[in-house]
This record gives structure tokens, C-alpha cells and sequence, in this order.
């Protein structure tokens, strides 16, 4: 697994823990998950104070408590787990203990808030079992795999099965008579239609089927009805935004939402529905956008992102998001054939774009979980290509002695980062 | 007038190496009494200056030199202040130049209508020994800290203003082991860098919403390095400089380290403008922070920022806050320093940089420096109390 999706994990956990209604200090759950939970609990409490700055200790707690999920018994370690990070500083407590006032310090970047609590993970030493439990569920996010194949000591299996079942984060389904595991966290709109569904389609294509669409959602869906595409898209297992074509054939686009806060995918299922016309209208632009082809899609949205500004002043932009305007997500502005268009300014038109920006950039709606999604650019993408700081620190400790240092003050100094004088 | 000031402003350039040895590579150009920052949403980062005198002799040749070290600072607004009448001919000059000459009855007149509301309500911001006092401290400061100092107080203001945000990180790590958080003057430095740090933010603020400000981290990257052009100049520079290393490194077994274009504390920068620019209401005010909290707390023993202003944002305190920390974990200074400012800030045992011997004030001791600051105001001294002669 790469840096950060140890935490994100957990945070998956967390959230699957508290919609899932299960009880989280005692049983199974409570003696195993420990390390797991709090460092997801840190994760949720993390993403939902970042960029607030100062906050009320007694309003944060019952926050904690009503919305996140975090016991008040538990509030004081996972705000301890935050300190240690520094992602919350100048805590200022009563003569009781209680937390008066704290300073928010959480990394506007998303990569590094997780890669940082992945630290903090280890340090809290999981269990044997728990740590597999992540890799099976990090694993299980890319798709269903039958039991024999996860890579899990055949002498834990039953264990950390035993645990993802308790904890509603694996299941396992028998499909022609093979156990198959599968995360409802990664199941979209009807988790209870998966075995169904699996039990009709190759196990390997959909696997396939749902990596590529990870590395690229809003995958082009060009094949018939026996495309599996299609039929994830059927069975609901994906979703399909449509648009029409130049030639007027409308075009299904493959989007796996997964890694959503469940009042996306229910209160807030407008606002999903806006995220996905605009990936499947982006990725229309990609391939049939009419005399020129959309080269930079994020950057495209990052401008659509600015309400102030006008974009896509192009022959095709009536036709190609016209659906967008349906939906009242866009205004068309100009006169002729070259119209622009401007983002209606509302909070979920802006959270519709960034959710189709995570989508594109991402490959999951990771910053969804955050309370505030406007993150700068983040060093992970779907495909891996990923460089921490910390892995940038490896090679460095072993370059010791006189020629580093000569290196390094050559290079501050040829960056025009020493002092001049 | 709700900004934050800065006395005694040095002007100097770089020049040539000289021969004889010890000296430093300086010169000199002149020094400005008040300047004072603003920031504010619609204006961007606006500067003030004031000259302030107590002779009335050459007033017409000051109103020419005034001019001219406004259009250095870019400043929109120029005071001349004397403590004798000004004479006619000068002040038509000054008009004709966009300068505001001010006798005492115009300076009296001009603080009366501005009000006090953005006054401290507790200490002894305004007296007239404030500078001597800070300059009592700093004399304290090691000789390891002379090319820092040369720094602050002059090249800062010359330098093109993006360079700022990595040579004030570089200068102050160069004197890192002399920070040491039982120092006082250690403290006063550090806040003053911070003070200059953030006016850099400032900048770059402005900066990133002409270049894009949808697309932060992109916009910071082009701010520090400088440009397009210079990116691609520093990218060029990076190839070359690893194929020399490479040609060097050849017969040893170390390997090439990577040239990085940004410094390595550019994702906390990125963290630090995010953060002031969505917080751009604040911004003056955290310069106010860190100015009183430098002058009146650490230096004067006397009152906090929260006793001064009991009403004031708490975001602007937390911002002050989150420049001191960036610079320490930028330049690897104790982080400690960023414990007792946030000490100092708040009043608490401990935001004393004098052994921690706080000194209680009572709510009629902190009313009558109020008191006392008001009147300062009202004595006008506002203007005139930078220098003499």
C-alpha cells in the first residue's frame, strides 16, 4: 500500500464503524480495532476542523460526539493523536482538563494530512489482525477477489474475515462455488445487489473492469449489452452519466463513486449526480470535443471552479454541456456560436466540481470526507505515481559525508536560496 | 489608523566587495521614520510613509526627498510632519507632489478625526522611548547576528519582493544556533522577521490572485521561483548542475542527490498562504499581533495583545501565530519560541521572555496605560516621536 491509505483506511472504518450503527468498544470490534479506530476517529475529527483556525474546545467535543462519531471518553486521546502531529497546537485547557480553545494547524495538502496520521498509525503498533484487515479492505476498494487470492497468513484468514464481517467491512459471498470477498464500502447505491451481480459476470473481468475505471473514471462505455461495463452499470454497481455525441449518440460514461460520506449517496444525491455530469461532460470533451479536443481537463475545471470566470469558448460547448445547463450547474454566456460558459455560483455547484476534480485527480472522492474540499494539488493519483517526503528522506540519509554536503549548499546556492550578501 | 508601523527603516543596497577587510559589502542610502502597512481585500497591500522632524529648516528639498523614497516602497500615501509651522512655499510643493504636510495642529486635527477605536486600551504603545527601548534589547544581540540584522533592516526592503520568501528563511538559518529561547532579543528578531514575513505574504497573495488563485500551490510555485521564465531557467540550471555532480560523483559510489526547484518547506508555505489568504480580513491585524506583542509584551514587560484588545479577532492572533511557527520549522529554530508567543499573545505565565517574571496587573492598572496610550495619541505623538533634527 502506498503512504496515507493506511489512515484513509481506517478513516473508511471509522465511517463504516458509525453508519453502521455497531457497537465500537466492546466485542470483536472493541478488543481488536483499537490502533484502527482511533487513528480513524483522528482522521475524521482532522478533516473536519481543517481550516477552521480557532476553535472552541466544548463545541469541537460535542461536535465530536453528535456528528463524527468520536465517544467523549475517546475525545481527549484522539485530540492527544492531533497534538502530536501538530495538526493542533496551543491547546488551551481549564483547571478541570477540559479543552477551553485550540489552534488548527491540518495540512491543507490531503496527501501529507494522511501520509502524516500513517506515522501516528504505526507508532500506535495495530495488531497483527487489524493491519490486514486494512491491506484486505485498501485491496478490496480496487474490486472483489476470491478468498484464496488475498493476501492474508492462510492462518489469520478467518480472523481478520471474522473482524472485516463484524465490522461490516468484508463480506463473503459464494458464487459457483467459490468464496469471493467483497467491502461494502466500495459497493455504490446497492451494496445488497453485489453477490447477484457477481454471480452473473466473470470475477476477473470485473476486477479489471473496476481498476480501469479507478485509474480513469468516467471511462468511455463503447461496448454492447454484454460490455461489463454495461453491466456493472445495470446491476448498479457503477454509475453511467450520459451525453450525446457530435452525431447526436449519447454516450454512457463509467464512474465508480466509491470512497463517498453516505449522505452523498442519499441526502446529497443531487450534489453526486452535478459531479458526475461534469466528469462524463469533461471526458466527452476529451474524446469527441468537436474541432478541438479538452487537453487539460482539471485544469479546465479549475477555471469552471472561478465563478468569475468564463470558460470553454468553443463551438461544441453548447451541445457538449448542455446538460450541465439543464441541471443548473452552468450558464452559457456570449452570443454566435462561440459561447463560454460560467459556473452558477452556489456551495454545491463549487462541491459538484470539486468532487469531479477528486474524480479526475484522484480516482475516489477521498477529499469528499474533508469539511472543506478545497485542498491544494495533491502528490497522489490513481495510478501510484506517488513521491512522499518521507521517501524522498531514504536516499538522502544514505548519501553521508563531504560530498553531500557540497551538493546541497551547491544546489541552495545555484536556487538562489542562500543569503546574497 | 488601523495599520501596522515600522520605525526607523534603513535604505541601503549591496555594493562591491570592498578591499579592506571586516568591512561589510553595504552602502547606505538613507532612513525613513514611519512606515506603516495595510492590507486590505480591495486595495491589496498598500504602504504609508511618514517623514517626521522637529526643524522646519529645507522642508521644500524634504518634500522631493519624501517623494522619491515613496515611489521606492511603492507607498500611496505620504506624511511630512514637522513640529514647527510649515512654510507656504512647502506646502504647495507638497500638494503638487501628493504629500500631506503636517504642523502639530494639522496632525492633532487628522488623529481627531480618525478616532481611537483601533487603539490599545491597556499598555504603553505610544510612548515616545519605544524604539530606544527595542534598540536597548537588540544591542544584546551577538555579532553572529550582524549579517541577519544587515538583513532586516535594510535589504529586505530592496530586494525584488518575492525573493523574500526564501532569503528571510535562508538569513535566519544561517544565525539559527545563536536563537536561543532564553534570550530576549532572540524573540524580538524573531518576531520582526515574522512581521516582514508576513508583509512577503502579503505580496504574494496579491500575486497569486493576478496569476490563478483557484490553482494555489501552482500560483505559490511561480511566486517564490519568480516567474515562468525563471522556472524554466532554474529547471535548465537543475539538469546542468546534476550532470556536473553526476561527472563529479562518477568515481565514488554516492549517489546524485535530486535538485529541487522549491525549498523544502515549500508545502508549509503552501499551508501558510492558503491559510492568510482565505483569512485576508485578518491580515493587518496579525501584522498589529506581532508588532505590539514584540514592543509592548516581551519588550516592555507590559500588557498582552488580549488585554490591549479584548475584542479583536482571534483569527488574527492565530495567524500571527502560524507565521512565527513556519519560520521556525523553516529556518529549524526551537520551536519553543512559538510556545511563549503564543503565551505572550494571551497573557499567560510564561510569555515573558525575562525569566518568566510575569508582572500581575490589575483591570485599573491596564485601564491607566490605556488611559495613558490615549493620551499619547492626543499629545501627538503619534508622528512625532521617530526622531530628531
Amino acid at each position: 500500500m502506498n503512504l496515507g491509505y493506511r489512515s484513509l483506511r481506517a478513516h473508511d472504518v471509522h465511517q463504516g464503524l458509525q453508519f453502521a450503527g455497531i457497537d465500537r468498544s466492546s466485542g470483536i470490534v472493541g478488543q481488536q480495532l483499537e490502533a484502527t479506530q482511533y487513528i480513524g476517529m483522528a482522521a475524521a475529527l482532522a478533516t473536519a476542523i481543517k481550516g477552521i483556525d480557532v476553535i472552541d474546545g466544548a463545541q469541537l467535543k460535542q461536535v465530536a460526539d453528535y456528528q463524527l462519531d468520536i465517544p467523549t471518553f475517546g475525545f481527549d486521546r484522539v485530540v492527544g493523536i492531533l497534538e502530536e502531529l501538530e495538526y493542533v497546537r496551543n491547546v488551551t485547557r481549564d483547571s478541570a482538563g477540559r479543552i477551553r480553545q485550540l489552534y488548527e494547524t491540518v495540512p491543507e495538502n490531503f496527501s501529507r494530512l494522511y501520509e502524516s496520521l500513517d506515522e501516528a498509525y504505526a507508532r500506535h503498533d495495530p495488531g497483527e489482525i487489524e493491519s490486514s484487515l486494512i491491506t484486505t479492505i485498501d485491496d478490496l476498494s480496487r474490486g472483489p477477489r476470491p478468498v484464496g487470492d488475498l493476501d492474508i497468513d492462510p492462518h489469520a484468514r478467518s480472523a481478520v474475515l471474522e473482524l472485516g464481517d463484524a465490522a461490516e467491512a468484508i463480506k463473503v459471498v459464494t458464487i459457483r462455488g467459490e468464496p469471493v470477498a467483497h467491502s461494502p464500502y466500495f459497493a455504490y447505491e446497492h451494496p445488497e445487489l453485489v453477490s447477484d451481480a457477481l454471480s452473473e459476470l466473470d470475477l476477473a473481468q470485473v476486477r479489471a473492469a473496476f481498476e480501469r475505471v479507478r485509474g480513469h473514471q468516467g471511462e468511455r462505455v463503447g461496448g454492447g449489452p454484454n460490455d461489463v461495463l454495461n453491466q456493472l452499470i445495470a446491476a448498479g454497481l457503477m454509475a453511467g452519466p450520459s451525453v450525446a455525441n457530435p452525431n447526436g449518440i449519447v454516450v454512457p460514461f463509467a464512474v465508480a463513486p466509491y470512497g463517498l460520506p453516505p449522505d452523498l449517496l442519499t441526502v446529497r444525491k443531487g450534489l453526486l449526480d452535478k459531479a458526475m455530469a461534469i466528469l462524463a461532460s469533461v471526458r466527452m470533451g476529451e474524446t469527441e470535443g468537436g474541432l478541438t479536443n479538452l487537453v487539460y481537463p482539471q485544469a479546465f475545471l479549475r477555471g469552471l471552479r472561478d465563478s468569475d470566470r468564463v470558460v470553454g469558448r468553443h463551438s461544441s460547448t453548447q451541445r457538449q454541456y448542455s446538460v450541465l445547463r439543464q441541471m443548473g450547474i452552468v450558464r452559457f454566456v456570449g452570443s454566435g456560436e462561440r459561447k463560454g460558459m460560467q459556473l452558477i455560483d452556489t456551495d454545491d455547484n463549487k462541491a459538484a466540481v470539486d468532487i469531479a476534480l477528486d474524480f479526475l485527480k484522484f480516482g475516489e472522492a477521498t477529499k469528499t470526507k474533508q469539511a472543506r474540499a478545497d485542498a491544494a494539488d495533491a502528490t497522489i493519483d490513481a495510478a501510484g505515481n506517488y513521491r512522499s517526503p518521507i521517501q524522498a528522506i531514504r536516499p538522502a540519509r544514505r548519501r553521508a559525508g563531504q560530498v553531500r554536503m557540497t551538493f546541497a549548499d551547491l544546489i541552495e546556492s545555484a536556487m538562489g536560496r542562500r543569503p546574497v550578501e | 489608523m488601523g495599520a501596522s508601523t515600522r520605525l526607523n527603516v534603513k535604505l541601503g543596497s549591496l555594493a562591491a566587495p570592498r578591499l579592506s577587510k571586516g568591512r561589510a559589502a553595504t552602502d547606505e542610502w538613507t532612513d525613513l521614520d514611519v512606515l506603516a502597512v495595510q492590507y486590505s481585500s480591495l486595495a491589496n497591500t498598500t504602504y504609508a510613509i511618514a517623514d517626521c522632524k522637529t526643524t522646519k529648516a529645507r522642508a521644500a528639498e524634504r518634500v522631493f526627498w519624501v517623494r522619491g523614497v515613496a515611489d521606492l516602497f511603492g507607498a500611496t500615501t505620504i506624511y511630512m510632519a514637522r513640529e514647527a509651522d510649515l512654510a507656504p512655499n512647502a506646502r504647495q510643493l507638497a500638494v503638487r507632489l501628493n504629500v500631506a504636510a503636517l504642523d502639530p495642529g494639522d496632525r492633532a486635527r487628522l488623529l481627531e478625526h480618525c478616532g481611537t477605536a483601533a487603539l490599545p486600551i491597556a499598555g504603553d504603545f505610544f510612548t515616545a522611548d519605544r524604539q530606544a527601548r527595542m534598540d536597548s534589547i537588540l544591542s544584546g544581540a551577538p555579532v553572529a547576528l550582524d549579517k541577519l540584522g544587515r538583513y532586516r533592516r535594510a535589504f529586505y526592503w530592496v530586494f525584488p519582493r518575492y525573493r523574500n520568501l526564501t532569503q528571510l528563511p535562508a538569513y535566519l538559518e544561517e544565525a539559527s544556533r545563536v536563537f536561543n529561547p532564553s534570550d530576549r532579543w532572540a524573540h524580538l528578531v524573531l518576531l520582526d522577521l515574522a512581521w516582514l514575513y508576513l508583509v512577503s505574504v502579503c505580496h504574494a497573495i496579491d500575486q497569486i490572485t493576478r496569476l490563478q488563485l483557484a490553482s494555489m500551490a501552482q500560483s505559490l510555485r511561480q511566486t517564490v521561483v519568480g516567474g515562468e521564465q525563471e522556472m524554466r531557467e532554474k529547471q535548465l540550471l537543475a539538469e546542468k548542475l546534476k550532470l556536473v555532480m553526476n561527472a563529479v560523483a562518477a568515481d565514488s559510489r554516492e549517489s546524485v542527490p535530486d535538485v529541487p526547484l522549491l525549498p523544502a518547506y515549500f508545502d508549509d508555505l503552501v499551508d501558510l498562504v492558503s491559510r492568510a489568504a482565505a483569512r485576508r480580513s485578518v491580515l493587518t491585524e496579525a501584522l498589529r499581533v506581532l508588532e505590539f506583542t514584540a514592543t509592548e509584551t516581551l519588550a516592555a514587560g507590559s500588557v498582552s495583545w488580549r488585554e490591549a484588545f479584548p475584542h479583536a479577532d482571534p483569527h488574527a492572533a492565530k495567524l500571527a501565530s502560524d507565521v512565527v511557527r513556519f519560520l521556525t520549522r523553516a529556518a529549524k529554530v526551537a520551536s519553543s519560541f512559538v510556545n511563549v508567543f503564543d503565551d505572550a499573545v494571551a497573557g499567560r505565565e510564561g510569555g515573558r521572555s525575562d525569566g518568566g517574571a510575569r508582572v500581575e496587573t490589575t483591570p485599573a492598572d491596564t485601564s491607566a496605560r490605556g488611559a495613558r496610550g490615549r493620551e499619547a495619541v492626543r499629545d501627538n505623538r503619534l508622528f512625532g516621536d521617530a526622531s530628531q533634527g
